[in-house]
């Protein structure tokens, strides 16, 4: 078991989410970060999108009721574990009684913590991820107990050195000409700011007005995380992994994959540039994300 | 009917028809199951008048997937029969009946009349879980949605927005006009699939005295 003895805000459960159902109304969902919880998953040799808890800005407090091994990885969020500080990127033992306490956020907003062995939470079609949209699961709530069969030992404890945000390339979107040109020179040199209307649906940003040159009523069409779309006030919206299927504002732009965990890490009150990028671009650097990922499971294989 | 493609980032593409009618959104639909599995394919998304197919993978070739696509849909039925027909029952005790009447300049008895008696059809699933988007509606009782949203508008509201109409699934903030209410469930996540109005299904609302 793992206790939680304090929930924070919106901790909540995440796995490879529920793709397959948008054509349902039903959002992909998943870890806001999945490059995070994937490297966490990685440290204890489980597959990409098994279950692990996702730890957003604000206290969360877990104690551990058995001995097995957990892993930390995304956002620095003050983590000490039985009052010892620790890093994100680190593969750690617990011993029954202990507890991982996070406390004030230093970089980045979301932490992703994975276990060893099996973590049990109730699934909806067949995902146990939190979609708040659509009312599957619940956020993480103090004095909940979470069912937790640890398996597996490794010799030591591991770090390794995860990437960090910096920035997000985007790729014009299917409306992208009709907006003019002022609102192009605008979207890309405009430090944009996160409001604190933001959540794992989408991003809220504030900055100078976008204009487009025709103001037609789009018909709705399928959306994607990292869709911007921009509504008729200008202020742009970035959708995140929990986008609803369908969207009927234009599309200004759309975030490339490779960059698409670093939004995970950016957290209301912080500032977002988007980055022009190509096609080309895009596709090699989803490339060099899967190689990355590959050398980074070699290296913890071989330790 | 043409059929356009255009990239939606590196993960999506959207292939859109020139114009839009009911007999080309059911050839959409069409078009949907045969692109569905599709090497290369994770979704298809029917949209109104557009179909998202939502890529495995940034590495897939957009523009060749794009072709194939465009080349089944030359292949497409001249005549694509609807889906299922469902009659739900609805008891037209909203309270935005009385607005909707009024806007229109029709008695509620009208409104309930003329929206009882239309056969919808659904173009697309979207917005959240199990939410038909409707056509057919009588275009006499579009109304705009309401200035100021209902921070909960309860599950089983029959509403208006626009020149479309729905049935919310499960209670959320929404500012359509709510005009009446049914029992029917919508969204069960132990069916497959789990909406109960499917794109392309046809509807009939009956009006229940209960």
């Amino acid at each position: 078991m793992i206790e939680v003895l304090k929930g924070g805000i919106l901790a909540n459960i995440q796995d490879g989410g529920r793709p397959g159902f948008r054509n349902q109304g039903v959002p992909a969902s998943g870890p806001m970060d999945p490059l995070a919880l994937r490297v966490a998953n990685m440290l204890l040799g489980k597959p990409a999108d098994a279950t692990g808890i996702e730890i957003i800005f604000g206290q969360t407090q877990l104690r551990f009721q058995k001995a097995g091994w957990v892993a930390l990885t995304g956002a620095d969020l003050g983590a000490s574990f039985d009052g010892k500080p620790i890093t994100p990127g680190w593969r750690f033992k617990v011993e029954p009684g202990q507890i991982l306490h996070f406390r004030q956020p230093k970089h980045g907003f979301r932490a992703y913590l994975a276990v060893s062995g099996e973590l049990n939470t109730p699934k909806v079609l067949g995902s146990a991820s939190f979609d708040r949209g659509s009312g599957f699961q619940k956020p993480l709530e103090s004095g909940q107990t979470l069912d937790w069969q640890p398996a597996g030992d490794f010799k030591a404890p591991l770090y390794v050195r995860v990437p960090e945000a910096g920035r997000l390339r985007v790729l014009p979107g299917p409306e992208y000409q009709t907006f003019d040109k002022l609102a192009h020179g605008i979207f890309w040199h405009t430090n944009w700011k996160i409001t604190a209307d933001s959540n794992r649906m989408g991003y809220r940003l504030s900055g100078p007005s976008l204009h487009r040159l025709v103001g037609d009523e789009m018909p709705s069409q399928g959306v994607v995380p990292g869709t911007i779309q921009v509504p008729a006030n200008g202020q742009p919206i970035v959708l995140g992994v929990d986008a609803q299927a369908t969207g009927g504002y234009p599309i200004l732009g759309v975030v490339i994959s490779a960059d698409l965990w670093q939004l995970g890490q950016l957290g209301p009150g912080r500032h977002i540039q988007f980055i022009p990028t190509t096609p080309q671009e895009a596709r090699l650097a989803w490339q060099k994300q899967c190689d990355y990922l590959k050398h980074l499971e070699q290296y913890i294989g071989a330790h | 009917m043409t059929l356009n493609w255009s990239a939606l980032g590196d993960r999506a593409l959207v292939l859109t028809l020139n114009n839009n009618d009911t007999l080309s959104q059911r050839q959409l639909h069409w078009l949907a199951h045969q692109l569905c599995g599709l090497s290369g394919v994770s979704e298809t998304v029917p949209g109104m008048g557009n179909l998202t197919l939502i890529l495995t993978s940034p590495l897939v070739d957009m523009a060749t997937l794009a072709e194939h696509a465009i080349a089944v849909w030359a292949k497409r039925p001249a005549e694509a029969s609807p889906g299922k027909l469902h009659k739900i029952a609805v008891r037209y005790k909203g309270p935005d009946l009385h607005q909707v009447a009024e806007y229109a300049g029709l008695s509620e008895e009208d409104v309930i009349s003329r929206h009882s008696q239309a056969v919808y059809e659904v173009s697309f699933v979207g917005f959240m879980p199990g939410f038909a988007y409707l056509t057919g509606m009588d275009k006499r009782l579009a109304m705009p949605r309401r200035a100021e949203p209902r921070l909960q508008v309860p599950s089983g509201a029959v509403a208006i927005a626009g020149q479309q109409t729905g049935i919310y699934p499960r209670q959320v903030p929404g500012g359509w006009q709510i005009i009446g209410y049914t029992d029917q469930p919508l969204f069960d996540v132990e069916q497959t699939p789990p909406a109960l109005l499917q794109p392309g299904d046809q509807i009939q609302f009956e009006v229940s005295r209960d």
